[in-house]
């Protein structure tokens, strides 16, 4: 590696010097790959910046201005980041708008941000767009939007519209003119400039608009690539969380930029699975959902193998487990060489197959971060020997500030400080952080700032603890956490999360805030549960009709009792109601990172609630 | 200019029973024509007629100014005249890129030796068409299944990929026969919207035979009404659905099973 490329050094220069950086020390490296028609398509350094430089000098030409804001609503792609980049490239910031999100949150999210382009994927997020100008005052700030993909747009006839080939073309016909301008404004860039700017889901109110600048963002993907040691030829990954969320631009910009990893892009949310196997990354980065549903998939597939695997199966895991156990309580290396051969034994027999089955058998760390996760499922992957690696962070921290590492392992912590992070706990236990990856503050809002922010300390609004070996363990969101009319203090995501562990458990909001006992609402897992129905010679015909089966809530109730006997009397749940609908973004339950929405649930199922603790609650 | 499709006078019987008699219309490039009306009242024969799966006892049919009365079936592929079935016809074992590939095969021409050796011209014309088959893939957004066995599939999906066989053929004029019967409303709304994205963006010609109401009047450019054999109306939407003789043939009698 040329001392260009060191990425502490890197880390100081803005992203998009970054990217130039790489380019011209080797241009014919890979750097992306994208499925195109069933094909890979590759995308060297050299036209990755060539490409984003290109749509900065057709952005510049059309007015883009530095201080400029640019939105992307769309699905992950290579022209995402391209926008991304080229928005910096010219000092402005860029902010994602999750393609699931309904066109109201979209049109509010525009209008508060002023932004001035939208690049949107496809004809649906055009469509969206549309119809938000066509509300109130027709988002003035908005001069034109931009799409990747036309298909299916032929006969829009817009002023405001264009195709993204369209500003590539600009730029390349502009390029003699404004070339040296838009590079002069690359050279002029600040690190300390808003880069880009993240709307926070909100579990509570509107979203609210995080800036985060350069140095925010590579200073925290410095300390994992930093700890980690991740390069070109020990990462690589596929980038398909929402790109608007600041873990998967830390993890796939941000990262990749430092390391040189190769980036892919699945061909869509329903080949994400299929895509996985074929590229086999060397990293991989999941919200809990995400491995709970890895984990469902083999448990379930289980199910329809022959009796001699499945007994191959189970005894695999029943001699893996301890190996997996010592290991965790070891930092995450084996412990003596008894473990290592049978693990490899294991592994040859069985364990192999099921990493090529979810895609991770050339994975050589995992992430696992965004809400808790029950260890039960590290601890399965672990198993299977794929090392997951818990994180800690949060929108206002440009991602992860916490990292679990090889030597700092524990079960149901979440990691050390990075580098160059402060931390403290305040007297009711929350922590606070403060360094150069917290955040410059919430857009046109200075008194949520103020509430965040004080003296440079960020406020995480997560009670923990720290431990002797310096990680910390997260108890839960402060605002979250259960006090019963008896006084007890009862953290839910711990039960919660164990109530999911069930096969048949998709989502579990625990209640008993100032009422004498706890109680749960509960989603059913739609495609588990149907399977163990259609086992069971039970008819069924929707979800609500499934939902609402007696045999259904049986079993329910036996999972429930399970989860109960491992927890105190206090903490048990007397009773639970099973959800006739599931929760969705559209309605307002969730957010679009999938994470429950307490109130808007508590509010919407009032009459469930009424159910549990009687008329008089 | 001439109509794409013009039948003049149509008739088919079969012994004593006339299943179509002296029908007549035209269909025009670059529009979706829909067939209606109760059932047997000759709408997929009249379909089997045009597609040539029975010869007609008079009348003629023409496309594009040629008369194609009586062409054998294979003869109007080459014509680039495609067609789905009321009944699913896929090859159920084959995965779904070997499905779109058989629609193909119309457009292939290497001879058993070249294609043994799989090189020169046969080499080129299976890269080109399987990259043709990957258009219709990203067309129809069934990604995440080609390499599935199509009988493995939800029928929705397999009524898609039958749709995927008749545009392989790269058709000027596709024959849809109940495309969406038996579909849910969001298979129906995908099939609505493909079949508008073929018209808009590929400028392919599609008439229809259609139950669903919705549909038909939502997407027609123009739709013909057949009762006992015979045409009784044809226009714009509105127009026919205002039309007594098709209430009383048709919607009619459909609201009063309804009621």
């Amino acid at each position: 590696m040329t001392p260009a490329l060191d990425p502490a050094i890197l880390a100081t220069l803005p992203m998009p010097r970054v990217l130039q950086a790489r380019a011209a020390a080797d241009p014919t490296a890979l750097a992306m790959r994208e499925k195109v028609r069933g094909v890979w398509h590759r995308t060297s350094w050299g036209e990755y910046h060539a490409t984003v430089r290109c749509f900065a000098i057709g952005l510049h030409a059309l007015g883009f201005r530095p201080g400029d804001r640019l939105a992307v609503a769309g699905e992950n792609s290579p022209q995402w980041i391209f926008a991304d980049l080229a928005a910096q490239w010219l000092g402005g910031a860029c902010l994602g708008i999750y393609p699931t999100n309904p066109w109201p949150e979209l049109r509010y999210i525009l209008a508060h941000s002023r932004a001035k382009f939208v690049v949107a994927g496809d004809q649906e997020q055009t469509d969206k767009i549309i119809e938000a100008r066509r509300q109130g005052d027709g988002l003035p700030d908005l001069a034109k939007t931009i799409t990747v993909d036309m298909k299916g747009m032929r006969s829009y006839d817009r002023a405001d519209l264009l195709s993204f080939d369209d500003v590539l073309a600009l730029g390349r016909e502009a390029e003699a003119r404004l070339g040296a301008t838009v590079d002069a404004l690359l050279d002029a860039l600040d690190p300390d400039a808003v880069a880009l700017i993240v709307y926070t889901s909100g579990t509570t109110g509107m979203p609210k608009g995080a800036m985060l600048s350069h140095r925010n963002m590579l200073s925290s993907a410095a300390a994992v690539v930093g700890t980690m040691g991740l390069s070109a030829s020990t990462y690589s990954v596929v980038c398909y969380l929402p790109l608007c969320h600041v873990a998967e631009r830390s993890f796939s910009t941000c990262m990749q930029l430092l390391s040189g990893a190769v980036v892919n892009f699945a061909e869509s949310i329903d080949t994400i699975v299929i895509n996985l196997r074929e590229i086999a990354p060397k990293g991989f980065l999941g919200v809990p959902r995400i491995w709970e549903k890895m984990q469902q998939s083999i448990l379930f597939r289980l199910r329809d193998t022959t009796p001699l695997q499945r007994r191959v199966y189970e005894r695999a895991m029943a001699l893996g487990r301890p190996i997996a156990e010592r290991a965790m309580a070891t930092g995450g290396h084996r412990a003596g060489w008894r473990d290592r051969i049978l693990f490899r034994l294991l592994w040859l027999v069985c364990f192999r197959s099921l990493q090529r089955f979810l895609g991770l058998d050339r994975v050589r760390a995992c992430y696992c971060g965004g809400a808790s996760v029950s260890p039960e499922v590290l601890l399965f992957f672990r198993t299977l020997g794929i090392p997951i690696y818990q994180i800690y962070g949060m929108t206002e921290s440009a991602g992860v500030s916490h990292l679990q590492q090889p030597g700092f392992t524990q079960a149901g912590c979440a990691g050390r400080a990075i580098a160059g992070l402060e931390q403290q706990l305040a007297p009711d236990g929350e922590l606070l952080i403060r360094g150069p990856t917290v955040f410059k503050g919430y857009l046109f809002d200075a008194d949520a700032t103020a509430r965040a922010l004080d003296d440079g300390w960020l406020h995480t609004g997560d009670i923990v603890e720290i431990e002797p070996n310096g990680e910390i363990r997260i108890a839960d969101r402060k605002k979250d956490i259960i006090i019963t009319s008896g006084g007890k203090n009862i953290t839910p995501s711990l039960i919660e999360n164990a109530l999911k562990d069930s096969l048949y458990i998709r989502e579990a909001v625990l209640l008993g805030d100032g009422r004498h006992f706890l109680s749960a609402l509960i989603q059913i897992e739609y495609d588990t549960v149907g399977k163990w129905a259609q086992d069971h010679n039970l008819p069924y015909t929707t979800y609500q009709n499934l939902a609402t089966l007696p045999e259904v809530f049986a079993l329910v109730e036996a999972e429930v009792a399970a989860v109960n006997a491992r927890f105190a009397r206090v903490e048990n749940i007397r009773k639970f109601v099973i959800l006739e609908k599931q929760l969705d973004h559209d309605d307002g339950e969730l957010t679009a990172t999938m994470k429950v929405r307490r109130k808007a649930i508590e509010q919407r199922f009032h009459q469930e609630i009424g159910r549990i603790y009687g008329s008089a609650a | 200019m001439s109509p794409m499709l013009q039948l003049t006078g149509v008739s088919k019987r079969f012994g004593g029973l006339k299943a179509v008699n002296e029908v007549s219309f035209s269909v025009e490039a670059g529009e979706i024509f829909s067939l209606i009306g109760p059932n047997g009242a000759g709408k997929t024969t009249l379909f089997n007629l045009i597609s040539a799966i029975f010869k007609p006892s008079g009348g003629n049919i023409r496309f594009e100014g040629q008369d194609i009365t009586g062409r054998p079936t294979y003869a109007l592929a080459r014509l680039r005249i495609a067609r789905t079935f009321q009944n699913l016809a896929v090859f159920k074992h084959e995965s779904v890129v070997n499905n779109l590939l058989v629609g193909l095969h119309t457009h292939l021409h290497a001879n058993p030796l070249s294609a043994l050796a799989f090189w020169g011209p046969a080499r080129r014309e299976e890269i080109r068409a399987r990259e043709r088959v990957e258009e219709i893939i990203e067309f129809l957004e069934i990604e995440d299944i080609r390499d599935m066995a199509v009988g493995t599939l939800s029928y929705g999906l397999q009524k898609r990929v039958e749709l995927g066989r008749a545009l392989a053929i790269d058709p000027k004029l596709l024959l849809l026969d109940e495309m969406v019967s038996g579909m849910n409303q969001e298979e129906r709304e995908d099939i609505a919207r493909f079949i508008l994205d073929l018209k808009e963006q590929l400028g392919v010609t599609i008439m229809m035979v259609e139950h669903d109401m919705g549909i038909v009047m939502d997407i027609s450019d123009r739709v013909c009404v057949m009762n006992h054999g015979e045409k009784i109306a044809e226009g714009v939407p509105a127009v026919v659905a205002a039309d007594p003789r098709v209430i009383e043939a048709y919607l009619g009698t459909r609201r009063e099973d309804r009621a």
